[in-house]
């Protein structure tokens, strides 16, 4: 990454656009942005992206963004970025030129950019249902493809924000049988008292032999039954898939059964189908049987019971007159609590401390844990076994336990140089102690203590992978405090490279995140090296 | 993690407010470090805060045993980041445990802190700090003065090692070994000064067999011996002692795998040497080197039983004691089929 050579036209943009009051120079600007060679323009494009924060510049931005949204790929990508770094409500007029690049006549990669916006904007809870008809389009044409999972992402992420999805429940409807997330979106639809019409039910009858379902589908088949559909449909055409002869379509026919069962549809209605699949020459066939038929009986009454058994015996089906003759099984008792809560019993220092110093893996777990619930007086007497315990396998929650310490006023700084060495320390060198040395630098940090001795070595950690975001908030803690380093410097510059919409989605997310934050620290960086 | 008890109670006092109970522990990890090869890597944490802010003694004490914990071959890593800072300091002997400590480091670590090591004090015409004898300030422990196994220990590869003062070392290991007679780690040393400072290689050999015999699960008794027996001729017996070192768990560093390979190697029979020279390849490619040995005796025995690769054989003997690059011996077939064969 050339730096140097960035460094100076950094620092003027960022000059100039503290300067720039017009329209015009704003866009300007952004235009000798976005000319910059090489992924270094990113940065560039951060330091533009200032204008997009709530100020006299947004308006002046927000039709240059608008441009960008209309135009190439490379200009939607650039859109997404600044978006996605600087999301907030006020940003929510570029949510329908987002949505109109979403089109079926868009170029893929466009419409993955526009999703990826939209997914940024909806982060920063700006409202996202002017996009909704778009959204589930994609979603349908695609059919779930991986490749535009950033589309279940936004919606996903509306849903949390709590977006009302009623407009858009016929998208929701039709989207069920291959989208997770319109699942959710469906289940919290009923929760909210939303009755299913009769146009959904092809939809839901392809969810009913998912397990994960079955609570909210018998929900919507109930509501259903209720305004005088009797599922007769459903029910002949899920007895037909239990006289199946594969083990494979008869576990997956004996689970629609059950869900059937549960929204209403008379047990009798499948005593052929269970007579046949009690009897199913496959054993995984007939367990699968027994499992259904199990969890189907356990709701029933022993009135009910009897009766379906008369019949079952009357009709003929000995299986199943023999099965439902069985005794029900006791429910089991309620785990009763083994002893009173934790947090009612005084904390043993004694004991932890003899656990800590002994040789016992188990109990040192188990006393490294119970030092979560230790009072400040508690954490300073048990600090000395604490320390030791950094060189066993209870390293990483040792070292939480003494980052606890430190909010708490525990002085704690000659412990710093042990913490820089753990760093560099191969035993115990894993992803579970890597968080918790980042969370005691930045603890330490905020105390006011040095970390200067550990500082060189935190990218180096297991090659600088793991755990972005906790080394990013110590970056942006050690860069303003003036810390630096060539391996800091490489560490940042490695995030920043040209960015791609294809492959995993969360990939590009964190790429897109963690761009803007390197970009960030290095423009701290940048700006405190060039004399202004 | 089964720790030794003498370890336990070195670490509790390691916590007491009294300075000198802190020494007497450190003395104690020292000489579990030293002596019986025991692991105090459950002590590092606290040895790093006295390296940090202990007394000069306590600094020095730690700093001694992360040294020898390095030299090892164990993970000295916990203290890097003060060892950086002492191997600036003022006292030459501090900088100069530190230096010591952060090159085997730096080994391990893959070469992370080459650009933070601080290059040795130039020289002026005098040897370098770390060979040289304790200063004014700091003077040497009188040889009265020994009382443990361990002092003994570090005077004695102190006088053979460090300052090359054999004749001396002979002298004092002679009353080592007799007040300690079932130190393995004495009979050892005072074995390895007698043949490697002294030359007397069959008088050596007693005393190589009575470490073997202390302490038979320790590879390094058993590669110094299988070296003295090899340069005696005893080819037989050194290469079963070769091959035992390789099999022994204890102190079974890289160091200890190369020079015994080395040796077998040399020595050792004709179908084992492609797979040897593997070995070999793949620990040098790895950074293992021996420091400050020699086979000339070993090189002869090559000779004499005409090893095919003969005339290459001294040079593959300068790249295994770090006196040559592993570059040098790319022209070499042999070292390039082996090279491949690491892949």
């Amino acid at each position: 990454l050339p730096l140097v050579e960035l460094t100076s036209e950094v620092v003027e943009i960022l000059e100039e656009l503290e300067r720039a009051s017009q329209p015009a120079q704003v866009a300007e600007l952004a235009r000798s942005v976005r000319a910059l060679p090489g992924p270094g323009r990113y940065i560039a494009l951060w330091a533009w992206s200032a204008c997009l924060e709530p100020g006299p510049q947004l308006d002046a931005a927000l039709a240059e963004l608008r441009s960008w949204i209309a135009g190439d790929t490379a200009a939607v990508r650039d859109a997404a970025c600044v978006l996605t770094w600087r999301a907030h409500p006020g940003l929510q007029p570029l949510v329908e030129p987002l949505a109109s690049r979403l089109g079926e006549s868009e170029a893929p990669l466009e419409q993955l950019w526009a999703g990826y916006a939209l997914h940024g904007l909806t982060q920063a809870m700006v409202p996202a249902a002017a996009a909704f008809p778009q959204l589930f389009s994609l979603l349908e044409a695609s059919r779930g493809n991986d490749r535009f999972a950033i589309v279940s992402y936004v919606l996903g992420q509306a849903r949390r924000n709590g977006e009302s999805f009623e407009p858009a429940v016929d998208w929701v409807a039709r989207t069920l049988p291959f989208a997770t997330g319109s699942r959710e979106i469906y289940e919290a639809l009923l929760d909210g008292g939303f009755e299913p019409p009769a146009s959904h039910k092809p939809q839901l009858a392809a969810l009913l032999e998912f397990q994960s379902t079955r609570s909210w589908l018998t929900k919507a088949l109930r509501s259903l039954r209720a305004r005088g559909d009797d599922l007769q449909d459903l029910t002949a055409k899920v007895s037909r898939q239990m006289t199946a002869k594969t083990a494979k379509e008869l576990t997956t026919a004996v689970s629609a059964a059950q869900t059937l069962v549960s929204s209403g549809v008379a047990f009798a209605s499948f005593a052929t189908a269970w007579e046949r699949a009690l009897a199913h020459k496959v054993l995984a066939a007939r367990e699968a049987a027994h499992r259904a038929l199990a969890a189907t009986v356990a709701v029933m009454s022993s009135g009910e019971l009897e009766r379906e058994r008369r019949s079952a015996t009357s009709a003929g089906f000995t299986k199943l007159a023999e099965y439902l003759a069985r005794e029900p099984e006791p429910p089991r008792p309620a785990r009763a609590a083994a002893h009173t809560p934790a947090e009612a019993r005084p904390l043993d220092v004694g004991a932890i401390v003899e656990a800590l110093d002994g040789d016992n893996l188990e109990k040192l777990r188990w006393a490294a844990y119970q030092v979560r619930r230790a009072s400040v007086q508690e954490l300073e007497q048990l600090l000395p076994a604490l320390v030791d315990a950094l060189a066993t396998e209870a390293r990483a929650e040792a070292l939480d336990q003494l980052a606890r310490g430190l909010p708490l006023g525990l002085e704690l700084g000659h412990l710093l140089p042990v913490v820089a060495g753990l760093c560099l320390d191969r035993d115990y060198y894993d992803f579970t102690t890597l968080p918790a040395l980042l969370r005691f630098l930045i603890a330490a940090h905020q105390q006011g203590l040095d970390i200067a001795e550990a500082w060189p070595w935190v990218p180096a950690y297991k090659d600088g992978k793991g755990w972005a975001n906790l080394r990013f908030d110590l970056a942006v803690r050690g860069i303003g405090a003036g810390l630096r380093g060539e391996a800091w410097r490489a560490w940042l510059s490695s995030f920043i490279v040209e960015l791609s919409p294809e492959g995993p989605a969360t990939a590009t997310c964190e790429s897109v995140k963690n761009l803007g934050l390197a970009a960030a620290c290095l423009v701290s960086w940048v700006r405190a090296e060039v004399p202004r | 993690m089964k720790r030794p008890v003498a370890l336990k109670h070195a670490l509790l006092a390691l916590r007491s407010p009294l300075g000198a109970t802190r020494e007497a522990a450190l003395d104690t990890i020292l000489a579990l470090a030293t002596v019986n090869m025991v692991d105090v890597r459950s002590a590092q944490p606290a040895l790093v805060l006295l390296l940090a802010r202990g007394s000069a003694a306590e600094q020095r004490k730690a700093l001694q045993i992360f040294e020898y914990r390095a030299d090892m071959g164990a993970d000295v890593g916990i203290a890097v980041p003060v060892l950086l800072r002492l191997q600036r300091d003022a006292d030459a002997r501090t900088r100069s445990l530190a230096q010591r400590a952060l090159k085997y480091a730096n080994k391990r670590l893959e070469g992370l802190l080459t650009s933070e090591l601080q290059a040795p004090p130039p020289s002026d015409g005098q040897p370098p700090s770390s060979d040289r004898a304790p200063s004014a300030e700091e003077p040497a422990p009188s040889e009265a003065a020994l009382r443990t196994e361990a002092q003994f220990f570090d005077r004695a590869v102190e006088l053979y090692y460090q300052q090359r003062e054999g004749q001396k070392a002979e002298a004092l290991l002679a009353e080592a070994t007799r007040r300690f007679p079932d130190s393995a780690a004495l009979a050892s040393v005072r074995g390895t000064n007698l043949a490697w400072s002294l030359g007397r290689h069959r008088d050596a050999l007693p005393y190589l067999e009575r470490a073997v015999e202390l302490d038979a699960r320790n590879a390094s008794h058993a590669c110094t011996l299988a070296w003295c027996l090899l340069w005696l001729g005893e080819l037989e017996q050194g290469r079963e002692q070769a091959r035992r070192s390789l099999k022994c768990k204890k102190e079974l560093s890289n160091e200890v795998r190369l020079a015994s390979q080395l040796y077998l190697y040399l020595c050792g029979e004709p179908d084992e040497r492609p797979k040897l020279l593997t070995a070999l390849a793949k620990l040098i490619h790895a950074g293992a080197r021996v420091s400050d040995w020699t086979v000339d005796g070993l090189l002869e025995q090559a000779r004499r039983a005409d090893h095919p690769e003969a005339p290459r054989l001294a040079q593959l003997a300068k790249v295994t004691f770090d006196q040559a690059p592993a570059e040098s011996l790319e022209d070499w077939p042999a070292w390039q089929t082996a090279r491949r064969k690491r892949r």
